[in-house]
């Protein structure tokens, strides 16, 4: 759908879920870098109460999206997520997960009125990185320690920690069965994740995409809100930590390495967990758990290059191999950081 | 054929025109984003067509060396034994790369069981593909469009 047949769908969405809708135009319109597979637009609207802001995400149609997502647990989450007030997250307006208004999933948000996140740890001192790193701190403890007994039933309910994590590695051998010509890193690296499995974690709702770019403030400044749940699963707290570690390797500036102890100290005492379960090392661990989502959908996008080249979002899926060998980096790194801690030498 | 400016050479040119005249007074994020995407694809390539055989043929020699120790010490199933016998040294670079790549991964699943010098070993194999991959995407990664 080009610009303009998003905008039409878009009205016509909104007017089918508030009258307050009807007849609405939108006055202007403006694309939001972000996620590689979906688009995002900022809408300012005219409704019969006034101007309104609104976020348009759309998934184009034929998208190598790096999970395949099943838009409607997406969509029950969402709407669970805008009733329920602990995790804070955009108010979710209206969806179509079925197409009816848009050839593709679309979710319609009102915007939120504070700034990026990522805009406040560009624009600090280095001095402000610790009081950043504490919201960011507070905010997955937050998510984390939400009861996942009320979570939508549409949710896959794993039946006990041991079996998630069993699963987790799994995806590992899969991943390479699946491909054409074997992949040695996800071998071993599964093997690794056998041989070094870390002390349990209560199970929780995961954000999957948990960083500082998924992050806005609100207008007082020190509260966050998170956007994009399109991966949210229910699995290991500390899947979240892994990867936030990861992405802020690779998007300046790094607010947690700033002062990692003032992150975990801060996270300790809004969870209650304790050191043992929560420290560097074992998100060390899951920051390579946290990775086998996309690195699946990368292995796809690859594989599929290969087989035609000639297809939608080519230079995405090519883009893809660099993110992997980043993560093989990071895995590589992950399981060093956790050999050291045992004193082996690597 | 003409063979210089070389791949490389000519790469390296079309990814500066971009990241200059491409990007420049581009306010458009999600399109300077897009172009960030397919320098960084480009950037992979320079690199890949300047070194990726030799790169490869290097790997290649030194997980063979390694999958003879692990086949003498007794470690390799017959998976591996037969992947080592039935190897093709006269096959394409790719596709020696690849049959290579699937001895690696016979040896990577043996684990710790391999004994503390072999798994030293494999680990110092999936260090050199680590630093080859590394080399392809400059050292290091930042995603694009999102600085």
């Amino acid at each position: 759908m080009d610009a303009k047949a998003l905008a039409t769908a878009t009205t016509a969405c909104l007017a089918a879920v508030d009258n307050v809708y009807d007849g609405c135009e939108i006055t202007s319109s403006q694309p939001i870098s972000g996620g590689y597979s979906r688009l995002t637009f900022l809408y300012e609207l005219k409704t019969k109460n006034g101007l309104e802001k609104i976020v348009l995400q759309y998934v184009p149609l034929g998208s190598t999206g790096l999970v395949r997502v099943d838009r409607t647990v997406e969509r029950d989450l969402l709407k669970y997520l805008t009733q329920t007030k602990d995790v804070r997250t955009s108010e979710l307006i209206a969806s179509d997960v079925a197409g009816k208004f848009f050839d593709s999933a679309a979710f319609i948000f009102k915007a939120e009125t504070g700034r990026p996140f990522l805009a406040l740890c560009q624009e600090s001192s280095p001095e402000g990185y610790g009081q950043l790193n504490s919201v960011v701190a507070e905010t997955g403890a937050a998510l984390h320690s939400h009861s996942i007994a009320d979570l939508p039933e549409s949710m896959e309910h794993p039946t006990s920690w041991d079996d998630y994590l069993t699963s987790q590695i799994d995806m590992f051998r899969q991943t390479e069965a699946e491909c054409k010509t074997s992949r040695p890193f996800l071998r071993y690296v599964a093997k690794w994740l056998d041989e070094n499995r870390p002390p349990a974690a209560p199970l929780s709702l995961v954000h999957g995409d948990f960083q500082v770019s998924n992050m806005m403030t609100q207008a007082s400044g020190d509260v966050s809100v998170l956007v994009d749940w399109e991966l949210a699963h229910i699995g290991d707290p500390r899947e979240d930590l892994g990867w936030l570690t990861m992405v802020c390797n690779t998007i300046p500036p790094d607010i947690l390495a700033a002062d990692v102890d003032g992150f975990y100290k801060t996270y300790r005492e809004k969870t209650g967990w304790s050191e043992e379960v929560i420290n560097p090392i074992t998100t060390a661990y899951f920051l390579i758990i946290s990775s086998i989502r996309t690195h699946m959908g990368m292995m796809k996008a690859s594989e599929a290059l290969a087989e035609s080249p000639e297809q939608a979002q080519s230079v995405l899926a090519a883009y893809y191999l660099s993110i992997t060998s980043y993560q093989h980096t990071m895995w590589m790194g992950a399981i060093k950081t956790v050999e050291q801690s045992k004193g082996k030498a690597v | 054929m003409i063979i210089s400016p070389s791949v490389s050479q000519i790469l390296k040119g079309v990814i500066h025109e971009m990241n200059t005249s491409l990007k420049t007074g581009l306010e458009d994020p999600v399109k300077r984003a897009q172009i960030d995407t397919m320098i960084g694809v480009l950037s992979s390539c320079a690199v890949r067509t300047e070194h990726e055989t030799d790169w490869m043929l290097r790997e290649v020699s030194a997980i063979r060396a390694v999958a003879d120790k692990f086949v003498k010490a007794g470690h390799g199933a017959t998976a591996l034994k037969s992947s080592q016998s039935d190897f093709d040294q006269t096959a394409s670079p790719a596709k020696q790369y690849d049959a290579a790549s699937n001895i690696l991964s016979l040896m990577a699943d043996a684990g710790s069981d391999a004994g503390t010098e072999l798994s030293a070993e494999v680990l110092a194999l999936m260090e050199l593909r680590l630093e080859h991959e590394g080399y392809i995407i400059g050292g290091g990664f930042e995603a694009a469009g999102r600085s």
